[in-house]
Parts: C-alpha cells; sequence; structure tokens
C-alpha cells in the first residue's frame, strides 16, 4: 500500500541530478531505489545524481550498465548500479542482486521488468512531458523505502 | 612459445591457441547470439549455461585444429575482466583449473586489451606506439598504446557505449538485433545529412564520450516532442534516420579519435571492437585521418568481434612480461576507472 507518493518536475538534466543527489545523500546500506521510464527519460542522469549524493567523487564514473548488467561505484557507502534493459528473463539471484544487498545501496534501471521481486524499494517513475521535461514520480514500497523518502529533503 | 587462450566475457564462447603473440594456430568461436535473438536480448542465466557447456567443447576443438596437445600449451590465458560476472567467471574457473592440473602458467586478459591487439595480429607490421579505439556493445575508450602491454587511457564514454546506441535506435526504429549491422544495412545509399542529429563533443578539451543525447534526439524525432505520438515511419524515413544516427555516431569517434593522436603526436590509429565493422567509420576514418597525416588500421570483421586469438596473443606478451597470475586470479565485472 502507498502512504506517501511524491512528484517532482524536472526541466533539464541537470536538475534531474541535482534531484537525485538530494536523495542519494539520504541513502544508507541497504536502500533499493527502482527506476522506470522509457529510453532518453534521464534514468542513467539520475543515477549519476544520486551517485554523486552518496559520496561518488566523479559523475562521469557512472556509465549505462546495459551490457555488463551492473556497476559498481565507491562512495561514503557501495552504489550497486543495475539495468535489466536487455535481459529478457529477469532472475535476480543470477544476476547477483541478493549478494551485498544488506552492505550497499542499490539502484535498479529498467527496473518493471523485475517488479515486486526487488523487494522493499523506492520506485521512481519517469515520464517525458516535454523534450526536456521530466514528471517524477516517487512511490516508497515497504518501510525502509518510506524511511528513505522522508530523510531525504524535497 | 604455444599460448592457449580462453574468452567468455559476453555472448561467445571462444578458445584459441597462438604461437610467440603472432602465429594463429586456432580461432574457435560459438556464439549464443541467435540464442539471444530468440529472446531479444540476453538471459543471464542462460549465457552462463551456455558458456559452461560450450567452454569445454570449444576449447578441446581449438587444441585439435591447432594440432597442440594441452602437453605442449605452455601457457594459459583468460579474459578476467570486465564483462557479465558469471559469463567470465566461467572462462577464469576453466583455466585455473587447466592451470592447477597441468602446472602451466597462467594470465588473466583485460578483454578490452585484447580488442587493442587484434589489430596487431591482423597488422604485423604495425608499430608502438600508437593511439586505439575500441568501440563495441558495452565500450568505447580511447587509448595511448605505447607497447603490446602499456596503454594509457584518454577517454571514455560517460554514459552509453556506442554500440548501445546503435542496438537502442534499432530497438527504437523496430529493425532487430544486433543493432550495428541492422542500422548499417538500413543507411546503406542514403544521404546522412537529410536528418541530422546532435555530435555531443563534451567541450574541446575532451576526450571522452557521450552518446546517450543522440539516442534520445532519435527517440524524440520518431515519438514527436512530447515523447508519445509515435509516427508511422515509411522504410525511406527509416533509412534516413539510421543514416543520419550513424553519421553523427562515427563524426564523434573519428573526430575524438584524431584529436587524440593530435595531441599525441602519433600517426597511427588502430580500431577495434564489434563497431568497428561499421563500413562508414572504416571510409570516414581513413579519409579524415588521411588528411590528417595518420594512417587508420582496421582489422578484419572477425578479429573486431570476441575471440580468443587476441586474448591467446596478448597473453603471451603478458607472460613474458613476468605478469603471470596465481590462481588467486578473479573475474572482475567492471573495468576500474582512471581517475
Amino acid at each position: 500500500m502507498t502512504l506517501m507518493e511524491a512528484v517532482a518536475d524536472s526541466t533539464s538534466a541537470e536538475n534531474t541530478r541535482q534531484l537525485a543527489r538530494k536523495l542519494g545523500e539520504a541513502l544508507r546500506p541497504g536502500d533499493v531505489v527502482a527506476l522506470s521510464g522509457d529510453l532518453g527519460a534521464g534514468k542513467t542522469q539520475f543515477v549519476k545524481g544520486l551517485a554523486l549524493g552518496a559520496g561518488v567523487p566523479d559523475a562521469d564514473l557512472v556509465t549505462s550498465p546495459t551490457f555488463v548488467l551492473m556497476n559498481r561505484y565507491e562512495g561514503r557507502l557501495p552504489v550497486r548500479h543495475f539495468d535489466f534493459y536487455r535481459v529478457e528473463q529477469v532472475d535476480l539471484a543470477s544476476l547477483g542482486y541478493f549478494d551485498l544487498l544488506d552492505e550497499s545501496a542499490t539502484v535498479v534501471e529498467w527496473a518493471e521488468k523485475a517488479g515486486g521481486a526487488l523487494g522493499d524499494r523506492l520506485e521512481i517513475l519517469f515520464e517525458a512531458t516535454g523534450p526536456t521535461l521530466r514528471r517524477l514520480t516517487f512511490r516508497p514500497l515497504g518501510e525502509r523505502a518510506r524511511d528513505l523518502l522522508s530523510r531525504a529533503p524535497s | 612459445m604455444n599460448i592457449l587462450g580462453i574468452e567468455t566475457s559476453c555472448d561467445e564462447t571462444a578458445a584459441a591457441v597462438v604461437r610467440d603473440g603472432r602465429e594463429i594456430l586456432s580461432n574457435a568461436v560459438q556464439s549464443q547470439i541467435d540464442l539471444h535473438a530468440i529472446y531479444g536480448g540476453v538471459v543471464p542465466e542462460l549465457a552462463c549455461r551456455a558458456h559452461i557447456e560450450a567452454v569445454v567443447p570449444v576449447v578441446e576443438k581449438a587444441l585439435e585444429e591447432a594440432g597442440t596437445p594441452l602437453s605442449r600449451v605452455d601457457g594459459i590465458a583468460v579474459t578476467c575482466m570486465p564483462g557479465l560476472v558469471g559469463a567470465l567467471l566461467v572462462g577464469v574457473t576453466y583455466a585455473k583449473s587447466l592451470a592447477l592440473a597441468t602446472g602451466k602458467p597462467l594470465v588473466g586478459v583485460d578483454h578490452i586489451h585484447g580488442h587493442i591487439y587484434a589489430v596487431n595480429l591482423a597488422f604485423p607490421e604495425l608499430e608502438y606506439p600508437f593511439i586505439s579505439l575500441v568501440v563495441s556493445g558495452g565500450h568505447t575508450s580511447l587509448y595511448h598504446s605505447r607497447r603490446e602491454v602499456e596503454h594509457e587511457l584518454l577517454g571514455s564514454t560517460t554514459d552509453d557505449a556506442a554500440g548501445e546506441a546503435f542496438d537502442k535506435v534499432a530497438k527504437i526504429l523496430g529493425i532487430g538485433f544486433p543493432g550495428g549491422p541492422a542500422v548499417e544495412r538500413a543507411a546503406r545509399g542514403r544521404d546522412p545529412a537529410r536528418i541530422e542529429f546532435a555530435r555531443t563533443m563534451l567541450g574541446p578539451g575532451s576526450l571522452d564520450f557521450s552518446f546517450s543525447g543522440v539516442k534520445t534526439d532519435v527517440l524524440y524525432h520518431v515519438r514527436g516532442q512530447d515523447g508519445k505520438h509515435p509516427r508511422a515511419l515509411s522504410t525511406g524515413e527509416v533509412a534516413d534516420i539510421c543514416a543520419g544516427f550513424q553519421e553523427a555516431v562515427v563524426d564523434v569517434l573519428v573526430e575524438k579519435a584524431l584529436r587524440a593522436c593530435a595531441r599525441r603526436g602519433v600517426r597511427r590509429l588502430a580500431v577495434g571492437g564489434g563497431v568497428a565493422c561499421n563500413g562508414r567509420l572504416r571510409e570516414k576514418a581513413a579519409a579524415r585521418g588521411a588528411a590528417a597525416g595518420v594512417t587508420t588500421y582496421f582489422p578484419p570483421g572477425r578479429f573486431c568481434t570476441d575471440n580468443a586469438a587476441m586474448i591467446a596473443g596478448l597473453g603471451y606478451h603478458l607472460l613474458r612480461a613476468g605478469r603471470a597470475d596465481d590462481l588467486t586470479l578473479d573475474a572482475v565485472p567492471t573495468k576500474l576507472h582512471r581517475r
């Protein structure tokens, strides 16, 4: 059940990164952020901001994991960056999703392919409302996600 | 010195025997592309299982075709980074087991450095130093290559790899997987100037790449400014979009590679990885390179895509440089970054 839902409008990729950075600052080990939205909606840009907020030193370190399926960055805590774009059948165990889940912050692109199997997660839906305009809808699915959203400055 | 090379970093299970880093005695590849094409994407569990099933017969085939029994192999080289971790582990574990059972030296090889060495295999006359550009589904990187085992990273993609952009654009246009050959086929004979797409240069000093913007540009061209109103495209329009997109990617790759040559005062450019198969990239790099006094080296297609001859060849040089690994060698999914 959704207890609270938050909406943010972004006017640019830079704006998306700033929004994400605030959330990144609130991340704790075990948190899961699940991103859904079309190609070009700004998911990877969001992860760049999120990683900066989590203490990763350079946003250029964050690249699309479409090919390797998972990147890992070192910040104030480890950040695991999954991308299920080219995965047809998501088998989280064979992707190593549950390994180190409790020790790191996890962000997933194309999370809708895995759905509820991801567990307690902050779902963020990306919607294009113009060439550079994006509407981000934050939906905490679980106790931990609600706690994360309440810690993040809006 | 005969080196057995093993490569399982992504969609191909490959093994090869190469003598003295030069002479390819065998080069066996078993592809999973057909398997993945059925699903339209990778199924990681399936990918790892396919490697497990293929690795022993592919290695046996490579040894047999080379006429070299394991007893006459002098070293074992295996791709240990980067790639799908489960896939890499199959090759690494098998190579370690062979090394343990036979007592032969073992060496882990960086897959991207392997792609650079593939250019050496195709062009034995190519002398160091040179600038190398590795472009594939997972990688877009520029290096200053000083010798076989010394590559300085000058720039890499800050978001999508070039081959990934080809795959995603092909999917947006609904023209098939893998995207590189599909886009090139559709673009053939079309005027690339009819539809122009963004060329992201990231500032005059940068040798990094960004291909996320051009992908999004194509998406909005196809789906309208709000991204929600897809138009029915004629075959001709699809072809023009492919030609314009391909030109934008090729221009950025060539521009950055030649910038790197100028900056380092190097007059040779080696290009490897799957996207190096692209005909338009070959044409433009050769033409613009010639105008800038830079000779370009593109290996034949079988050396551009993943293969184990490049791993065995580079493994020879690594072993000679004293870079052997012990049985603690592990698979590293993500390449370590330079900063």
